[in-house]
Parts: structure tokens; sequence; C-alpha cells
């Protein structure tokens, strides 16, 4: 379903491309002017946009061989996602034109829009259909993902044990996936009728994307740690030591212009939350030390 | 063969422009507002399935799919005529029809008063030719609604609230009976309105459709028409916010012209009168393509 998505995406860029956007191709898209901290503030949209890129690492356990198709399936996610947002969001500036960037800024439908003037009507109808698609596919991704994490926290016992019962003829940890989607339920009443769906989705957006790259500098830590102390002989300075080190500093950027200036409320508060859900994680890790890992036990029982 | 094309005007600013159809009748339609969107006229794309008529969408400087200036000072009729004549030769268009609704047919009357050489023929859709009636008669159907809204309407424009809510829906009541009759509004006119420019519609026209204090409020083309020697279709409804017998009087003031009023339409009549409309502009390209250009 999400390639359909793709392709019609792909087929109205290269139209815009080829044919010269508003004012021709140009360079200019990819230079970078005016100030830099908004480099940083537009990056958080950037990890937002590659978020679940290792989603396929938490299905490790059930594929045949995950030392081999999950590194495979992360790295072609990473390679195939960067080249498509790459060639969309050029053909978007250049669509729009680099002169009327405040209006791709402020449009709330920009490829809807794009599909008109370089496609017709036709074309935007498609575009919406496409978008509504993707939306339903990002949707059952990211259930499917949070319902594997609950799955493989339950399983280390973090979590409460029905959650990491596994569904064998469903193909599916079933308790995991209706917990997630109730707690979906739960926000959208208590979040998104008050307040609008899209106060929820740029609240929890934002709130993901600070939680997220928190988790990207612990794990470029956490490589270093592991590497240099428990898989030793696997160890390799460029791999394990620089290219972390460079993923941590890179990563610290747009954190810092996500935090200061501080932003308005209520994005103010989205830090503390952050803080927070990281203090209770932490606290129940120190009180609940895992001893089986009963996903493990089940994934066996499978095969 | 569809396709799109944006055109680079001589002040630096773009215009969307889209073609469909194909055929030796060529015709290039001007939407109204002023400041609205091509959007409304999407009929069109009906019309000319299988017949033999290739027509130019256009979207005005400062409309939803072109370029928007923020600069009042290019909203005014002779720049607008120069841009629709470098629209013109943008597409190569010689011997072709001219399609203007309400302020689009303004603007249409004006450039064939300028250019009126490069036409086959010219359609004035929804607008007459003097603002004056216009104010005129629009207000006369604004006294005809209940006397305790008229009177509070008026109150709210003294005191220039006129985005209170209760007027608002007012206007809209008021719209509904003389801009589109149909209900609910089809996508298409929602769609343009939505996306009107209120800066270029509120220098030119004013902040609604009765209260008049842009730049066109002493616009008159009357003493010029004579000068437009193309063959004219002159359109209106029976319930439009334009006088439909100012409209059948113009025919008089054109060298050759003639007018046919939708019985069931408004100003929107290519939505709520859309066959006869239609027709009527079917029959006009007939007769004009049978004479010799």
């Amino acid at each position: 379903m999400e390639m359909i998505s793709i392709c019609i995406l792909l087929i109205l860029s290269l139209v815009i491309i080829f044919s010269g956007g508003k004012s021709g191709n140009s360079i200019t898209p990819f230079l970078v002017k005016g100030n830099t901290s908004g480099i940083g503030q537009g990056m958080i949209f950037a990890i937002l946009c590659f978020a679940g890129f290792e989603g396929s690492s938490t299905i490790a356990g059930q594929s045949s061989n995950p030392k081999r198709s999950i590194p495979f399936a992360i790295l072609s996610t990473i390679i195939g996602a960067a080249a498509f947002y790459l060639i969309v969001s050029y053909a978007q500036v250049i669509g729009f034109g680099v002169s009327n960037i405040s209006k791709l800024a402020s449009s709330s439908a920009p490829l809807d829009y794009l599909g008109v003037i370089y496609m017709g009507n036709s074309m935007a109808t498609i575009i919406d259909f496409a978008t509504l698609m993707s939306c339903f596919a990002a949707f059952l991704g990211s259930v499917n993902a949070c319902a594997y994490m609950l799955f493989a926290l339950s399983g280390k016992q973090y979590l409460p044990k029905s959650l990491s019962k596994f569904d064998l003829k469903l193909s599916s940890p079933k308790n995991a996936v209706n917990t997630t989607s109730i707690i979906c339920i739960l926000l959208y009443i208590l979040i998104g009728i008050p307040f609008g769906p899209e106060e929820i989705y740029a609240s929890l957006a934002e709130i993901g994307a600070i939680s997220l790259l928190i988790v990207y500098l612990l794990v470029c830590l956490g490589t270093i740690f592991y590497f240099k102390n428990v898989s030793k002989e696997h160890f390799s300075v460029p791999r394990h030591l620089i290219v972390p080190i460079v993923g941590f500093v890179i990563l610290l950027f747009p954190l810092w212009t996500n935090l200061y200036p501080v932003p308005k409320f209520p994005s103010n508060l989205y830090p503390y939350i952050v803080a927070l859900w990281i203090i209770i994680g932490w606290v129940i890790s120190l009180f609940n030390h895992p001893k089986n890992d009963l996903s493990s036990s089940l994934i066996d029982i499978k095969n | 063969m569809n396709y799109s094309k944006i055109v680079h005007l001589s002040n630096g600013n773009s215009v969307w422009t889209r073609t469909e159809g194909e055929g030796p009748i060529k015709m290039l339609l001007l939407h109204g507002g002023p400041g609205m969107t091509h959007e409304y006229l999407e009929p069109f794309s009906k019309f000319i399935k299988n017949k033999p008529i290739q027509i130019i969408y256009y979207e005005q400087l400062g409309s939803y799919y072109s370029d928007q200036p923020d600069d009042a000072s290019l909203w005014n009729i002779p720049r607008f005529c120069e841009e629709v004549e470098e629209v013109r030769k943008a597409w190569g268009l010689e011997n072709f029809y001219l399609y203007g609704q309400s302020w689009g047919g303004m603007l249409a009357m004006e450039y064939a008063t300028r250019y009126g050489s490069h036409l086959r023929g010219l359609i004035d859709s929804n607008m007459v030719d003097d603002m004056k009636d216009y104010e005129i008669y629009i207000n006369k159907l604004r006294d005809s609604m209940d006397s305790e809204d008229v009177a509070f309407m008026k109150d709210k424009e003294a005191k220039n609230e006129i985005d209170d809510p209760h007027y608002e829906e007012l206007v809209m009541k008021l719209y509904q009976s003389c801009i589109c009759r149909l209900n609910p509004w089809p996508d298409a006119v929602n769609r343009s309105f939505d996306h009107t420019n209120e800066q270029v519609y509120v220098t030119l026209q004013g902040p609604t459709e009765f209260t008049i204090t842009g730049s066109l409020k002493t616009w008159s083309i009357r003493d010029r028409l004579q000068h437009i020697k193309a063959p004219t279709l002159l359109l209106g409804g029976e319930y439009d916010s334009m006088n439909p017998d100012v409209i059948r009087s113009m025919t008089n003031r054109f060298p050759n012209a003639q007018s046919h009023i939708c019985p069931q339409g408004s100003h929107f009549s290519m939505w709520d009168d859309n066959k006869d409309y239609f027709k009527a502009i079917d029959d006009f390209l007939k007769k004009v393509e049978k004479t010799k250009p």
C-alpha cells in the first residue's frame, strides 16, 4: 500500500523536476542560508521522518537469518528513504519556487497544491488518496512497532507478562497490539477530541522526536560501551568509536536548538515530560531485573 | 493534451496556466473575484469534452496557484490587462476567444478595448458595464432581505464589525440567493472562496460584494464598448447579483453583441443553470465559427 503512495509521489516529483518547477532547476535549495539554529530545528523533522527505520530490529527474533536480514533491512530503509525524501523535498521547493518558500511552509496540503499546478485536479485527488493511504500505512506500522516494543519489554519482564503472549494463529503479539490500540483511542479521546487531531499529532511528534534524539544519543554511547567492554573481539575504532562520537555530536545540535531558546508553551513542557518518562523507565529497570526472556522462549515454540 | 505552463511575467512574477482539450477553437478563461481562483470554472473541463475546443485555465497574479506578491500597487486594471497580454503571447494565441466571468468579464472587456485585434470572440459572463449600476442593484437585492437583518448588517458595516459571525451568516444567506443558488455550494466554489486573496479583493472591490469601497467603485466602460469589434456574448442570470436588464441593454452598446440570461441562474450560472449556460456558449461559438475570421 505504501509503495503505491511512494510511486505516486515520485511521479509528481519527477514531473516537477523535468518541467523545471516555477523557475527552473537550481542548486539553491541545497545551499545553507540564514540562521543555523533553523537547521537544528529542521533536523527534528528530518529525524521524525526517519523515525522507525530501526523498526525491523524488533522482529529480529522472528526472522530466519537476523544477522543478515536485519542490517540489510535497516540500511536499505535509510538509503531508500533518504533518496526519496531528497527527491520529493527538492521537487516541492522548486515546485513552489525558491522565492515562494514561505508559501510552501504555510501550505496545509503542499502536495495537493503541486498536484493541481503541475498535473491537474485529477492528480491532486490521487495525491490526496495516496496521502490517506500513507497515513493509514504509517498508523499500522506505528501500532505494529509499538506492539512489538511492548512485547519485547514484556519478554524481558519489564512489563506485565500477558503482553508477551504471541498468538501463533494470527502471527502477532495480540495482547500488545490490543493494548497499543486502546492507548491510541484513549489519547484521542483525552487530547484529540478537545484540542483537535493536529494538536495531538504535533505534541506527540515533538515529544517523540526529543525522546528519539535521546535514544539515538544513548545508542551512540552504548555502542562504544558495548564493543569496548562486552563484544571486545569485534571492536573496530572507526565503526565503534569514531562513527558513534560523530553521530553523538551531530545529534546534540538539534537537541540543543530545541531546548534553547526555550520554546513557547506547551512546547516548553515537553523536555520535562520526556525527562520524567526516562526517570520512570530508569526506576522500573532498577527494581525489576529481568530473569528469563519470555519472548525468546515463545518464538522458540513458534519455530 | 492537458498540461501546465508557468508564465513568467516581465515584472518578475509568474502565473500558473493549464490547457485542456484540443481543437481549433482556443479560449482563455479569466476568473472573477478579484483575487479568486480558476477552480469555480471547472465545469468548462466537462463542457469541452468531445468538442474541438482548447481551453486555457489561468490564475491571475495574486491568486492562489500563481505568485502572490504582497504589493497592493499591482492590483489595478491596466496592469492586469498587460498581464493577460503576456499570457496570450506565452501561449501564442491569435484569433482566440476570451472568456471572463464577473471581475474576469470586466478585465476581458478592458482587454478587448486595448488588444481587440487578437480576438475571435468575447464572452462577458455575469458582468455589467458600470459599477454604479451594480452597487445600486446588489444593495436593492440586499434591501429585499428581512428588514431587521438589513438594519443589523448596516449597523455592523457602520461600526466596521463585518467579521461578526451573525453578519457573516447573513452575507452567506444573501450570497446563496444571488451568487450561487445550489445548496450546498459545490466543492469547487467553496475552494475558490477559501483561496481568495483578500488583499486583491479588498483593494479592487471592498470587504463584501455590496460594500464597494475599492478602486473599482467608479469604474465604467459604458462609453467605450463601441470600440469592441469582436463578436460578443453577454451572459447573465435571472437571479444574478448583476442586473440582468443591464446585461440585456448592453447588447445595444456593442457593435456586434448578443445576450443570454439563464432563467434559473445566479452569478455562478455555470453551476446553478449549468445546461442552459453552456448551451448558450456552445451556440455562440458555433455561430461565430460559421463566419469567416
